[in-house]
């Protein structure tokens, strides 16, 4: 290979990383005392630990070329459950966040059903049980937020560890190390990459590929689960729209990530990475005095840039 | 018949794809206003010769003069311009459009604001114009409520809307019923009569003897013989179509141990695809499956392992009745099946050849769903050395493999595992000639070893070289089998296959 097929290979691979760092580098420059503090980059990882959490979910969506648009409806959903199952039915708090997870995996199990079994296509399919869910979350809560959550529930996002490193943070890094081992070490992880690869050939290979497309609904609903334990406890309340701009923005994070790396297939490392990139961006345009709105231009720039350079790539090797 | 009846004449047209010379040699004339056949086997270029003439692909070498000047198409549009057009095997509508939609699609009549279409024009046009063929369709029914004898009719009307000169029709009659057929030769005869020329491509040489005015013969990319038709009868033909260009001993006794019966289908039905299908093939044994477009081989394969449905058979693997639901159930009773379509079904293009050997197989490396890669790793290495994968590494993701090499890591997936009947389908298709020979190699070897294998296949010569029986099918059938000792009659094979 020549030198300059080897450095087009870099780029591609680590195109996305560099612009990271260089949007660190530009945000240290214009905000040298604010931006680059230790307890800035700790804020962000916390302002990003819900995003990046429920976007390792739908990286397994994702992967097997399918997507999953009922996520922000689920995970507001949720937010509420894990609510009531506290200040309505009493419960304890770990048993409740136990439970709100495992009703993600049920959403997601639906939808695995709805989607490989039934033959729905996903888009319309996760549509659709979005609605339902959605269509839950107001007739019970008729639009109001659920407030009075117990003390201790605190621990699952607005505490910090130490009182320096937040739990949310933690706890999306078990969801990362998790995930990794599932996707990188199991056989179901491997199925899942193969159904992306080559859906056809997986079958004839004879992996059951559509039960491996439930699983990958079903990790995508639990990562919801894990999201709303983690969004109500760090708001204090449950808000029954509370998890609205996730589905976008996850989408984003994955697509974003998939640029890196792994050459346009979505992978864990570059989620993060996708994360990282639109929590920086926010965070950095914040400390700037940007308004929102243009936080909002900015980021979708960011993310067309991102692909655009992917494909004329692909393009270019064809 | 004076020179400047011809319409169509091909000189010394060459094609070739990567090494592959798909094209050798063509010379054709066509003269207006006739039904010219063009037969050959699977793979003789037909196909190809009409995508150069449609525009579709374009040629190396050679000459096309339409009405004696110099003509060239790019696309299948030019050469609709130009009064060529096809109907191709596999019809190409808009199943939610009515059928007049359909035959004026893309020139719909428009209103004054040029938008919007002009909906009545249209139907009373299509009606018209279909009167005017003398084609009885109803102009306004969706063309999915039709059935595939009139589907038909309205994409030959299409293209006649078009004003085309020469019309290609390829397997027209391929997904008829009897009646049918006899429908559309009738309406050829009458599309000869206002001078419209036909080029038709079929292999039921009944058919051609009635319709067709002319025949040219195919046979491996060249034009080998070309006459008309009075003086041509089956035997003649079928002697010109099988492919001798590849020389095979059929007399060299294989030595192979051929041993109890594995797996055996009895009566395999499905309504309209398959009919009463039965074969066996024996331990150490290589049974070969020929058959023209359309016979069914890959249909009775895919049913047998559960990939399709089907209505009825008594299946026994080693003399036990088996049922499989899913191909990864064949593969447990130890059935395996490299598929016809390598890109398409064989292999995970974008992953490692390690991952893609091993996919079908991980539980042989896992413990509670966990990935021995250590174990995964000298497995692949094992089974990509066996067959003498060419690789840099077994990182090496398939896609960047040839074709042969792809075809080998297809292969590896099966052989060190407890597979006793392997059935590849096609294992040669779009492989260069060297990597053919090993790929035969391949399959006499996994044979010797004991395994049971079918190989379907459109080419008499392999199956000559490597099988110990033929089974041979026409139009969902087993019409014959064929012991080795009478391989040498390869008409006979060729003569079964078109069902005469």
């Amino acid at each position: 290979m020549t030198k300059n097929g080897n450095l087009s290979k870099i780029a591609t691979k680590y195109g996305t990383l560099f612009a990271f760092i260089l949007m660190l580098a530009i945000f240290s420059i214009l905000a040298p005392t604010s931006f680059p503090t230790l307890p800035n980059m700790i804020g962000i990882l916390r302002q990003i630990a819900m995003l990046a959490t429920i976007s390792f979910g739908l990286t397994f969506v994702l992967i097997t070329k399918r997507s999953d648009l009922s996520i922000g409806y689920s995970t507001s959903f949720l937010g509420i459950i894990v609510a009531a199952l506290m200040v309505k039915a009493g419960m304890n708090i770990w048993l409740a966040a136990l439970l709100t997870v495992v009703l993600g995996a049920v959403i997601g199990l639906v939808n695995g059903v709805v989607i490989a079994y039934l033959g729905v296509p996903d888009f319309i399919g996760s549509l659709g049980v979005g609605y339902v869910v959605a269509g839950l979350n107001q007739a019970y809560t008729k639009g109001h937020p659920i407030s009075g959550l117990p003390a201790e529930f605190e621990i699952f996002g607005a505490r910090r560890l130490g009182g320096v490193f937040p739990n949310a943070v933690i706890i999306m890094l078990i969801v990362l190390v998790l995930a990794g081992v599932i996707l990188s070490q199991t056989k179901l992880g491997r199925y899942i990459y193969g159904v992306g690869d080559n859906e056809e050939a997986t079958l004839m290979s004879g992996v059951n590929t559509r039960r491996v497309i439930v699983w990958s609904y079903v990790f995508c609903g639990i990562a919801c689960g894990v999201t709303a334990v983690i969004m109500t406890s760090r708001l204090g309340s449950a808000h029954p729209q509370a998890a609205e701009d996730y589905l976008l923005n996850a989408i984003a994070a994955v697509w974003l990530g998939g640029t890196a790396f792994k050459n346009g297939e979505p992978n864990l490392a570059g989620t993060l990475l996708g994360a990282l990139i639109i929590g920086t961006m926010a965070n950095g345009l914040t400390i700037l005095n940007v308004s929102y709105y243009y936080q909002q231009v900015a980021t979708g720039l960011i993310i067309l840039a991102a692909v655009i350079i992917t494909s004329i790539q692909k393009n270019h090797k064809k | 018949m004076s020179e400047k009846d011809v319409i169509i004449e091909m000189h010394g047209i060459k094609k070739s794809f990567g090494g592959v010379q798909a094209l050798r040699h063509i010379d054709l004339q066509v003269r207006r206003g006739t039904c010219h056949a063009l037969v050959g086997e699977n793979g003789a270029g037909k196909s190809t010769l009409m995508k150069v003439l449609t525009g579709i692909i374009s040629k190396d070498e050679g000459q096309i003069l339409l009405n004696g000047q110099e003509y060239k198409a790019s696309s299948l549009r030019e050469a609709e311009k130009m009064g060529i057009a096809i109907v191709p095997q596999e019809l190409s509508f808009v199943s939610y459009f009515s059928v007049a939609e359909n035959i004026f699609y893309g020139e719909e009549p428009s209103r004054k604001l040029p938008i919007l279409v002009d909906w009545k024009k249209l139907y009373s046009a299509c009606d018209q114009k279909l009167e005017e063929l003398k084609i009885s369709l109803p102009s306004r029914a969706l063309a999915s409520s039709l059935n595939v004898s009139d589907q038909q009719m309205m994409v030959i009307a299409r293209v006649l809307a078009k004003n085309a000169d020469v019309i290609i029709m390829d397997e027209p009659t391929a997904r008829l019923g009897h009646g049918e057929v006899e429908k559309l030769l009738n309406y050829i005869e009458y599309l000869k009569t206002c001078g419209k020329t036909i080029i038709y491509i079929s292999h039921r040489l009944e058919e051609i003897f009635q319709v067709c005015d002319h025949i040219t013969v195919m046979r491996d990319g060249q034009t080998v013989h070309s006459a008309p038709t009075a003086e041509l009868d089956n035997d003649r033909l079928i002697n010109l179509m099988v492919n001798r260009q590849m020389k095979v001993d059929v007399s060299a006794v294989r030595n192979s141990v051929i041993g109890e019966e594995m797996l055996s289908v009895s009566h395999l039905h499905k309504e309209g695809v398959l009919k009463d299908v039965s074969f066996t093939v024996h331990k150490g044994e290589i049974l070969g499956m020929f058959g023209l477009v359309g016979a069914g081989r890959t249909e009775a394969i895919r049913a047998v392992l559960g990939v399709d449905k089907y209505d009825g058979a008594e299946i026994r693997m080693e003399g036990k009745p088996v049922v499989f639901n899913h191909i990864g159930q064949a593969l447990e009773a130890g059935i395996a099946l490299v598929p016809e379509e390598r890109r398409k079904q064989g292999i995970l293009p974008n992953t490692a050849i390690g991952e893609n050997v091993s996919i079908g197989y991980l539980k042989a490396f896992s413990r509670f769903g966990i990935i021995n890669k250590k174990k995964e790793k000298e497995y692949a290495e094992r089974v990509t050395n066996m067959l003498n994968v060419a690789c840099a590494s077994i990182q090496q993701t398939v896609g960047s493999l040839s074709g042969g090499n792809q075809q080998k890591v297809v292969i590896a997936k099966y052989i060190d595992r407890s597979i006793k009947v392997l059935i590849m389908d096609e294992p040669t298709r779009g492989i260069d000639v060297g990597a053919k020979d090993q790929i035969y190699e391949i399959i006499q070897d996994l044979a010797k070893q004991g395994m049971a294998v079918i190989v379907i296949s459109s080419e008499i010569p392999e199956l000559q070289l490597m099988c110990d029986r033929i089974c041979v099918m026409s139009q969902g059938q087993v019409t014959a089998v064929i012991d080795r000792k009478e391989f040498a009659d390869s008409d006979n094979i060729l003569r079964n296959a078109i069902g005469i």
